[in-house]
Order: structure tokens, then sequence, then C-alpha cells
């Protein structure tokens, strides 16, 4: 079978998303399956297929989709700036798309509302796809807007109803759509007006040998002697709570100083949470490490994982610690209580609250036999719960019903 | 104009580009990237995308 997995979103990245695909390509190269990568490219001046280098500029196209869409048009909303930028470069994906050609693959499995959405729009009618949905990019985009006041879209606005839009026909433009757990389910049914007979539900999977073999390789960070050390790993966006967590660290550091904040990430807010630290006196006590091929050896190492998200879904770094036989601790934000069993395979507290996260740090750091009960029993559930090899089998089932469907016509594309 | 470059006849505009919605003028592109494009895309391939660009929303209006 020939496979094509792809993504609006950039490859190579240290997001999730491409983690995601490069763990189904290696299980699914395994299997004898061949698979290929689309994405953009890390300039965002191309899209390409990552897996062999076939690249697509968008100036051989967006300047004519440009001319075409400038004028007046029964399309007004292309005008808005948020819904023209993000339009015009999906019309780029599916012309690229289509310029690469699709015959050949057998399934295509989407990672996001906008490639799905393109690419059910330029496949084959007969080749099946399958959308995987990793997260709202509705609420993503809409806590952006909220958080940026002064770019002046609410509610009302068209920019704030095209992330409805994108977000429902992303997902209703598949065979089948794909969710790792019931609380994106539910977004997508209840916000969205999604139709639940087309979400499938099952979680991600690890590669536990992968992990475990990365996780004893060398590093040339050492912990710091006498010190704990609490970590986060995330892109340091607005959606990941990294000064939330700051924040409660400062609290923390009012209280106790046996810590070390290790943060293993980078990300656009990098310069703003640095100054953060230094305006709280935490430079000393957080260290930013950025991005970091080590980062299984860092979690081997930590004591407490922190996630303070506002929004997530499913996080592989939540899954990751978890397996590292790290006391975890999250907000309840998104998928995380789907993840985390409070006081049982780690803690959770309200979203925001960094009273509450500094109160359930300070509890770790004092009762040392309570950490590493919380820490034993995550790395049981997440033994069992994260297999790759029934990832994959889910998969491989939802790639052969997808494929009954399109045969039988599909589902249409709304 | 690089040599490479002509305009590409209106026909094959028509075929990727919904008239109402994209009215714009046609543009000096490279022909065999678009006409690849155009031979690859399925019947009834329009752009823009009406339903999301025109924020068409089932049950919402």
């Amino acid at each position: 079978m020939k496979i094509l997995l792809a993504t609006y979103w950039l490859l190579p990245h240290v997001g999730g998303v491409h983690a995601f695909m490069e763990q189904i390509r290696k299980a699914m190269s395994l299997r004898g399956h061949q698979v290929d990568l689309f994405g953009h490219s890390p300039d965002y001046k191309s899209y390409h297929m990552y897996s062999d280098g076939r690249t697509f500029e968008k100036a051989h196209v967006m300047p004519m989709i440009e001319s075409k869409l400038s004028a007046a048009t029964s399309a007004p909303y292309l005008n808005d700036p948020v819904i023209r930028q993000y339009e015009l470069d999906r019309y780029c994906l599916e012309l690229a798309v289509a310029f690469f050609g699709l015959n050949e693959y057998d399934v295509i499995h989407t990672q996001d509302v906008f490639s799905a959405r393109s690419l059910a729009r330029v496949k084959p009618r007969h080749t099946p796809l399958v959308a995987h949905i990793h997260g709202s990019v509705a609420h993503e985009l809409r806590a952006h807007f909220r958080d940026h006041p002064e770019l002046g879209i609410g509610e009302q606005s068209p920019a704030w109803r095209y992330c409805h839009a994108m977000e429902y026909y992303g997902a209703s433009s598949a065979d089948i759509a794909v969710t790792a757990n019931q609380w994106m389910k539910t977004i997508l049914t209840g916000d969205f007006g999604v139709d639940p007979s087309r979400i499938e539900v099952f979680p991600y999977g690890l590669d536990t040998e992968t992990f475990r073999a990365r996780s004893m390789l060398a590093t040339p960070i050492n912990k710091p002697p006498g010190k704990k050390v609490i970590a986060c790993s995330a892109r340091l966006t607005f959606v990941k709570g990294i000064d939330l967590l700051i924040t409660a660290l400062a609290q923390l550091k009012n209280v106790r100083q046996d810590w070390v904040c290790w943060l293993i990430g980078d990300g656009e807010l990098r310069g703003d949470l640095e100054r953060q630290a230094r305006a709280l006196g935490l430079q000393d006590d957080i260290v930013f490490w950025g991005f970091r091929q080590d980062a299984p050896a860092l979690l081997a190492m930590t004591d407490i994982f922190v996630h303070a998200c506002i929004l997530d879904n499913q996080p592989i770094s939540v899954i990751e610690a978890q397996l590292a036989g790290t006391a975890v601790v999250v907000s309840d934000a998104g998928g995380l209580p789907e993840m985390v069993e409070h006081g049982h395979t780690g803690l959770v507290f309200p979203s925001r609250d960094t009273g509450m996260l500094c109160a359930y740090l300070y509890d770790l750091l004092e009762h040392g036999a309570y950490r590493a009960r919380l820490a034993y029993a995550s790395k049981k559930w997440a033994e069992a719960h994260w297999s790759m090899d029934a990832m994959i089998e889910r998969l491989a089932d939802v790639y052969e019903r997808a494929g009954r469907i399109a045969q039988s016509g599909g589902r249409g594309v709304p | 104009m690089k040599p490479d470059e002509i305009v590409v006849p209106g026909v094959m505009y028509a075929g990727l580009f919904d008239p109402a919605a994209a009215p714009g003028p046609d543009i000096a592109v490279n022909y065999a990237v678009w006409n690849r494009i155009y031979h690859a895309v399925p019947d009834g391939y329009r752009l823009p995308d009406l339903p999301v660009a025109t924020l068409r929303l089932p049950g919402i209006g």
C-alpha cells in the first residue's frame, strides 16, 4: 500500500504532529507499506514532499491566485486579511499536491483540518481520505484573537466565523475522521456540528522501545546536585501556558528552593518568557534548553513533569513523561484529564490556577514517597495504554474501512 | 516575460477558477506548471473553495 501523510503545517517541525507522522511512517514501513510525507517547507515559501525532497514553490501559483481573487468577487470574505492569508495558502496547497500527483496513493491521511479539506477537494474520488484531528484550530485561533484585542477580531467578525467553517468542513470532508480522545470528538460534534458517525476515537501510541533507547543515550546535561528537576517539554507558544508555569514557580521559590526547572522546547514566546523569568528573579532557577534531540534522556533525570497548557489535545510530551516514570502534573484543559487520573496516576489542577499548581509542586517536592507512588502508577498505566502496535492496528483498520467507503462512492465533500 | 512564461489559455483558467468568485485578470504564468495542475485536478474542481470562502455554515447560516 502507498500512503500519503499530509499536513498544512511545517515539515520538519518540533511539534507533535511531525513526530506522529514519523512514527506512522516507521510503523507502516515495517509492515511493507510505502509512506510519503507532505507539508509546508520551514520557510513557508513552498510545499514539499518531505520524504523525497520534491518541492513546489508557491511563487508558481500564488501571483495568479492573488490576481484572480483580487477583484470584486462573490466571495467577499476573501478580502478579510486573516481569511485571505489562510485560504490563499490552502489553495496553493491544493495546486501543489495536484502538481505532485495523487493517483499513485492507496490512502491519504491528513493531520489537520486545512489539509483535510484541501486534499478532499483534489484527490481522486476513489482514493480514501482519513483525517486525524489533533486539536481545535478554531479554538486555538480564537484564543489568540481574544489574547490580542488589538487585532479587532470579535465573535461577529468574519475571521471568527471562518474558524468555525474551517473546523466543520475540514473534519467533515474525510471518509473517516479520527480523534485521540472523547474531548476532541465532543468539540467537533458539539461546537462545530460535525456528524458524530464520521468520527473514530482511539488514543495515540508511542514507540516505547525507541523512546527507552533514546532515554539511555548520553547527554552533556547533568542534574544539578541537591536539586529536584521540574521539567516541561513543549513548544513555547501561548496555548502551552508556560507563562503560567513560570508564575507558579515564582510562588514556589518563596517557600522552597530545592528545585530547578528545565524548559525543553522552543517557540515564538521564548524571548517573552525569558524576560518574564528574569523579571521574577528566576533566571538561575529556570533553564531554557531550546529544542533538544536528547529530550528523552532529560526526562529520565526529571522528578516532576508539568504541562500547564490552557488548551491541548493529547500531547506526546505527557505520554513520554509518563513512560519515563516521572510524576506528572497537568492542567484540566482539553483532553488532559483523560490522560491523568488525579491522585492515582498524577495530579490535575484547574487550568490557569497558578496557586494550585504551586501547591501541588510543593507537595510533590515535600513528599518523595507520594511522588514515587504517582510516578510508578503513571508508568504502569502508560505502558498499557499508549501502545504503538495497538494504534497502528486500529489505523490500518480505519484505512481499510475508509477504502471501502471511497470505493462505494465516498461520503461526499460538503 | 521569461521564455517559459506565457499567458495560459482562458479555457484553462475557466477550468480552475470560478468565474464569478474569481473574476480578476489573467497574468503570465509558467504554462508547464499550470497545464500539469489543470490535468491533475478532478472534474468540478474550482477555486475558491466556495462553501468555506462564503462561510456557509450548516445549521448556523
